[in-house]
């Protein structure tokens, strides 16, 4: 089995380190995107839900692969740049 | 907080931190985590019902930046993701007519957290009787760590997915990438449909019976399971999660807040799998399942949290 040990230390810490700044770009993201889904999206969603379910599917599908897309996006282009420039 | 669709009353730095760990572990071990995050969800008072098409549809964003990654690594056999997607479908409409039907004589809570406890328990003690046996099998001269991880992918029920594979049941079908010479499509489209069913009858991808059954009986390399079963799980979740939408079982503030979690533990999840392969990765998926139906047994013989 390949271990973590037989990686160079580099290898290690730049893993480290990419994945402390998901963790803080993903805090920064979650603390604007709730402004955003409990202010504003909670009550058209549940109008949705109680009067129009079938829009209600549709909205929620696409909004859960969005939010999905936008984040791993994101992510993946932070963690781009961040290995680009310790090269 | 409160949220108006299902009413209940759930921090929600709980559901990140749920999502977190459940997106972790979908993108190590290739299981979408339903079976830790609907008995929480359970456990934090959300109805059986809305647990299920929630759970679903969280999945669906969780497994599309999971299956991404996977994709990447090279790990996913499209024409088994394929033919598995039809299956999947179907079992996904049985199981969502089962949970209608309980819904209607007001046994949801009770009889699929009873079938989950089941499940989750048989899953777990099966895998760590498997896992276990496999690290048992003395892997030759050569030292582990220097085979690639196919070789090393030894397993104990080898000869029944031999078995499976040579099945004459037509059409069938070549996965050169799985390395499988020939296998019928009816027995890919069976397991797929289990899966399906338990995806939409007890909620999440339902990785944790379809990936083991890909590995075990299919003879699919757990490594191109883990990827695929993924990458699969993208289009049968979303129809899984419509359907239970249209249903009203399917709270989207809840499953947005858990995926905002799962997303960043996804991409975690996924690169540790470089570092664990084969038996020592199904061994620690063992008592995963476990957590999960002690949780299921805790709520309902409490009570706690249900209404």
């Amino acid at each position: 089995m390949t271990t973590a040990g037989d990686l160079p230390p580099s290898s290690h810490w730049r893993d480290v380190v990419a994945w402390v700044l998901h963790l803080v770009l993903y805090s920064v993201l979650l603390a604007g995107y709730f402004l955003l889904v409990l202010r504003y999206l909670a009550g058209w969603f549940a109008q949705l839900f109680h009067h129009h379910r079938a829009e209600y599917a549709l909205f929620g599908i696409l909004i859960m692969i969005a939010q999905a897309v936008a984040l791993d996006s994101i992510s993946a282009f932070i963690l781009r740049v961040f290995r680009i420039a310790r090269k | 907080m409160h949220f108006p669709i299902s009413g209940v009353d759930i921090s929600p730095l709980l559901l990140i931190s749920l999502g977190f760990l459940v997106g972790i572990l979908g993108g190590f071990f290739g299981v979408g985590g339903s079976f830790l995050a609907g008995p929480a969800l359970f456990a934090l008072g959300v109805p059986m019902n809305f647990v299920v098409g929630t759970d679903l549809t969280h999945i669906v964003g969780k497994s599309i930046v999971a299956a991404r990654r996977h994709f990447v690594l090279g790990s996913v056999d499209l024409r088994l993701a394929a033919i598995m997607v039809l299956g999947t479908i179907a079992g996904i409409q049985a199981g969502v007519y089962g949970i209608e039907a309980l819904k209607k004589i007001g046994e949801v809570n009770q009889v699929v957290g009873v079938v989950a406890i089941v499940v989750y328990t048989s899953i777990s003690l099966f895998v760590a009787y498997e896992s276990w046996k496999s690290l048992q099998i003395p892997l030759g001269r050569k030292r582990a760590s220097s085979l690639p991880p196919a070789a090393k992918d030894k397993q104990v029920f080898r000869a029944f997915a031999k078995w499976v594979q040579e099945l004459p049941l037509g059409p069938r079908i070549a996965l050169p990438f799985s390395g499988i010479k020939s296998i019928s499509i009816a027995a890919i489209l069976l397991v797929s449909f289990v899966g399906g069913a338990f995806s939409s009858f007890l909620g999440g991808g339902a990785g944790y019976i379809r990936m083991p059954a890909m590995v075990y009986l299919l003879g699919i390399p757990t490594h191109i399971a883990v990827g695929t079963d993924l990458f699969e799980i993208v289009l049968s979740a979303s129809i899984g999660s419509f359907e239970h939408a249209l249903k009203g079982n399917v709270d989207v503030l809840i499953a947005l807040i858990m995926q905002t979690g799962a997303a960043v533990g996804a991409q975690i999840g996924a690169t540790l799998t470089q570092y664990f392969s084969g038996p020592r990765l199904r061994l620690a998926f063992a008592p995963l399942p476990l957590l999960g139906a002690g949780l299921i047994l805790h709520t309902l013989l409490t009570g706690h949290g249900l209404k």
